[in-house]
């Protein structure tokens, strides 16, 4: 039993309460919000050490026990997102110190925040499908609240917009849990995996539509291209400052669920077509992403459209896990991981960037601001490397990402797609360059500017761009360990059998059982050779390249 | 029974997604009741509603359980009310506050994005000189009339 | 917003206590029967509606109704939090033995959302029902 498992979820919520009650003392509001949010950050961190070492840890909430309660399940990939979750929303959080302004506090502007971070804790760390939806609302109400906060009439309007797109993706996440409900019996997500894999004829085609369902909830979450067209419009509006954590997290979310759901949990006959359908709607979303990108001339646009082409290369990375050899797939999801992280801090230190920005000139819009680079070299500096990260460059993390993504995609044969990401990637650039030309060079409008203060606002920004460049510099542990996270993702075993006790999870007696009997031990015996070997030739290649 | 439920459902969700693709703020709000009314509906059905539905409380001696609804959908369905209750009431505030600024509830009748400024640049935009100034400030004069304990909108109401 | 109907009146003044009264009995009885804080929080504050219709929001605009939503929602995980902190686990219940009575602990959750209901419902009413602010 680990109470413990609660307390990234709990200790925001709390601190969310008592915050309310200081809605008029701003100094005691932040202090305690940072102290707060600080305490949780060490307890992720050292989850994720503790999971390193000792396996996947589980909590049954109510002392009901694994299928019929609620369990909080952390594995390697639950506590690498809960530090990513933690340390952005920390940064983001430090940021806004500078940014919230008077209304905006009186908003419940960091209880709110708590909240987002308390439900984006939860949906990372649930084990039950029910309770995945749960923690979704709690994200998302809170989401929609801090973009209403100061309540302007664009805020109204696009909220309006992104409540009720999310309102119907929580209706068509309710009733796929109603069908998978029926045709399993049950909704914690290890027992679904035991159960789903003995389902065969029309029973798996049931759970194979409840779940094309889910898709498209969670494409509605994570912004994958039919579904994408609310993003843009959203964004926008956010409050400066928490744009980082919404542009960073928000999204991650819906593509965490889909590594989690389609790959550990759904086990049946014909679930590879998700993950097919998935492969083709990277295509479109890496592309339409950038090209929508390309067109925009105000910066949060530009780098909301970003967001979705970004999804897009998350999207390929499951969409490799379609592949018949398992080296490839662990392969393709390590570097989705991979890819997840750098992309979380990367976009969100854009998003703090482009909000300095935004403060100096006092505009959103491309074409007034410019002639940055004198006035605020660091500032520059700081957009060069994300930037620059963003595009693939290396040694900042977006190449290794990228590099290990394509690289996956070459050997399992996919080029089309690995065509398209490649393609993407020189229009990713080609867009970073037009915000550098507009925004950096050029004449200054400074009779527009602002008197404001924005040297404060570097410090957080700064940690985010030098962690980017940490983690491209030294990937090696930061890929060890998505691979080992890789591993708990594609083979339910681990997972099934820390939830539900040992010999819960029926693959492998079925194996042997059948006369595949050698292929079995073989497969067993080779699975960990085999990601060493992966693990090894990606070192090599990042090696070479640095 | 079960194919009257699901004849329900789907008229349901048919009517929802009719009243969703309306120009009008209220009517979006009235279909996202149906489309999460439908899907309770699913979910109550899905737990074996029509076969035993029995209230899931043992007595004291009892033995058979057949009779017995399957006490998880009931939660579930719980749940997402309240989770629909909620949302609906924010959905039904923020159009009213957008009618109040438009003076129209046909979202097609709302002006462009770009035309939309006015007086009203985005609010986060709005200055803030210096934060040890504007904080002190906050402690200063925080308004204490304010009624309800929300904070009041002040920008344009 | 006041509906003047001295009938809706009249009905209004005895509604009120009438559904205090029994939202109570549904707490209580939520122990192992249909019932609980949720159905007794909207019945009270359904009780508490036809009130504010007939005599306006203006007397119910005075409390701050959001209050009993937050006091509540910490009574509830607090209630889960002492089990933890006393090494039973989050979440769980036990059931306290006082005399012939037994009083769970899970009442004391209930108890909360029987503040987060009321309190969230009235915070709808006074809002929407305070038009001209």
């Amino acid at each position: 039993m680990n109470t413990h498992l609660i307390i990234p979820i709990l200790v925001p919520l709390f601190t969310a309460m008592v915050l309310t009650f200081f809605s008029r003392q701003p100094v005691l509001q932040r202090a305690m919000s940072l102290a707060s949010a600080l305490g949780v950050l060490g307890y992720v961190l050292w989850l994720l050490f503790y999971v390193d070492q000792h396996g996947i840890q589980t909590m049954a909430v109510g002392g009901w026990e694994a299928p019929w309660g609620i369990v909080f399940v952390a594995d390697r990939l639950a506590a690498i997102m809960l530090c990513l979750t933690m340390g952005v929303g920390t940064v983001a959080m430090i940021y806004t110190f500078w940014t919230v302004t008077r209304v905006q506090q009186q908003y419940f502007f960091y209880p709110l925040m708590h909240v987002l971070m308390g439900g984006v804790n939860w949906s990372f760390l649930t084990g039950d499908l029910f309770n995945l939806f749960v923690s979704y609302e709690v994200m998302l109400i809170s989401s929609y609240a801090m973009m209403m906060a100061g309540a302007s009439r664009q805020q109204l309007r696009q909220t309006f917009k992104y409540i009720v797109i999310n309102a119907i993706g929580s209706s068509l996440f309710v009733a796929a849990i109603g069908l998978i409900y029926a045709t399993v019996g049950t909704l914690n997500m290890a027992d679904i995996a035991v159960q789903t894999t003995q389902l065969t004829g029309q029973r798996a085609a049931m759970v194979t539509a409840a779940s094309i369902m889910l898709l498209v909830v969670f494409s509605i979450k994570s912004g994958a291209f039919p579904l994408f067209f609310w993003l843009p419009d959203s964004y926008p509006i956010v409050p400066s400052g928490v744009i980082g954590f919404f542009a960073g997290m928000l999204t991650k979310v819906g593509v965490y669920s889909l590594l989690r759901v389609f790959i550990t949990v759904f086990q049946q006959e014909g679930g590879e077509l998700i993950v097919q359908i998935l492969l083709v709607l990277s295509g479109f979303t890496m592309l339409l992403g950038v090209l929508g990108a390309m067109c925009q001339w105000d910066i949060r646009r530009i780098l909301s459209w970003h967001i979705i082409s970004q999804v897009g290369y998350m999207l390929m990375g499951i969409g490799f896990t379609g592949h018949v050899d398992p080296l490839i797939v662990n392969m393709a999801i390590a570097g989705t991981i991979f890819y997840v992280a750098h992309n979380i801090i990367v976009k969100s230190c854009l998003f703090l960037v482009g909000g300095i920005a935004e403060r100096i000139t006092g505009t959103q819009e491309l074409k007034k601001m410019g002639g940055l680079l004198n006035v605020a070299p660091g500032v520059a500096g700081l957009f060069l490397v994300a930037g620059l990260s963003i595009a693939g460059i290396p040694p900042f993390t977006g190449f290794a990402g990228k590099f290990t993504l394509i690289g996956v995609g070459f050997s399992g044969g996919y080029f089309l797609v690995v065509a398209v990401a490649i393609i993407t990637s020189f229009f990713t650039l080609y867009s970073m360059m037009k915000i550098w030309t507009y925004v950096f060079w050029g004449k200054a409008h400074e009779s527009q500017w602002q008197p404001l203060s924005y040297r404060g606002m570097m410090a957080p920004t700064a940690v985010l761009v030098l962690a980017t460049t940490a983690f491209g510099v030294f990937a090696q542990p930061f890929i060890d360990l998505a691979s080992k996270a890789a591993t708990d993702v594609r083979d339910p075993n681990n997972y099934v059998t820390a939830v539900l006790g040992q010999g819960a999870w029926p693959v492998v007696a079925e194996a042997k059982s059948d006369e595949a009997d050698a292929v079995a031990a073989d497969d067993v015996e080779q699975s960990p050779d085999a990601e060493r070997r992966a693990v090894a030739v990606v070192a090599n290649l990042t090696r070479e390249a640095h | 029974m079960e194919l009257m439920m699901a004849t329900i459902v789907a008229l349901l969700f048919a009517g929802g997604t009719y009243m969703i693709l309306r120009p009008n703020f209220i009517r979006i709000v009235m279909g996202l009741g149906l489309y999460s009314n439908g899907a309770n509906l699913l979910l109550i059905t899905s737990g074996g509603y029509a076969r035993a539905n029995d209230a899931p409380f043992v007595a004291e001696g009892q033995t058979q359980f057949s009779a017995m609804m399957d006490p998880l959908p009931p939660d579930i369905i719980l749940t997402a009310i309240v989770i629909s209750f909620a949302v609906g009431a924010l959905l039904l505030t923020i159009s009213y506050r957008v009618y109040l600024d438009h003076g129209t509830d046909n979202p097609e009748q709302l002006p462009n994005l770009d035309e939309d400024e006015g007086d009203q640049k985005l609010q986060h935009l709005t200055p803030v000189p210096n934060v040890f100034e504007e904080l002190s400030r906050q402690c200063a004069d925080a308004p204490r009339e304010n009624v309800s304990g929300l904070p009041v909108r002040t920008a344009h109401g | 917003m006041t509906v003047s109907s001295p009938i809706l009146r009249t009905v209004a003044r005895f509604a009120l206590p009438l559904s205090l009264v029994v939202s109570a009995i549904i707490f209580m009885q939520g122990h192992n029967l249909p019932g609980g804080g949720f159905i007794a929080g909207v019945l009270g504050a359904a009780g508490a509606a036809i009130y504010l219709l007939a005599f306006g929001v203006e007397r119910a605009a005075r409390i701050q109704w959001w209050k009993f939503a937050v006091v509540g929602l910490c009574i509830s995980l607090l209630t889960g939090t002492v089990q933890a902190l006393l090494g039973y686990g989050f979440m769980n219940h036990t059931i306290w033995h006082i005399g012939s009575y037994h009083l769970p602990t899970a009442t004391f959750f209930d108890l909360g959302v029987y503040l987060i209901v009321l309190g969230t419902l009235m915070t709808i009413f006074v809002e929407l029902g305070m038009e001209d602010r």
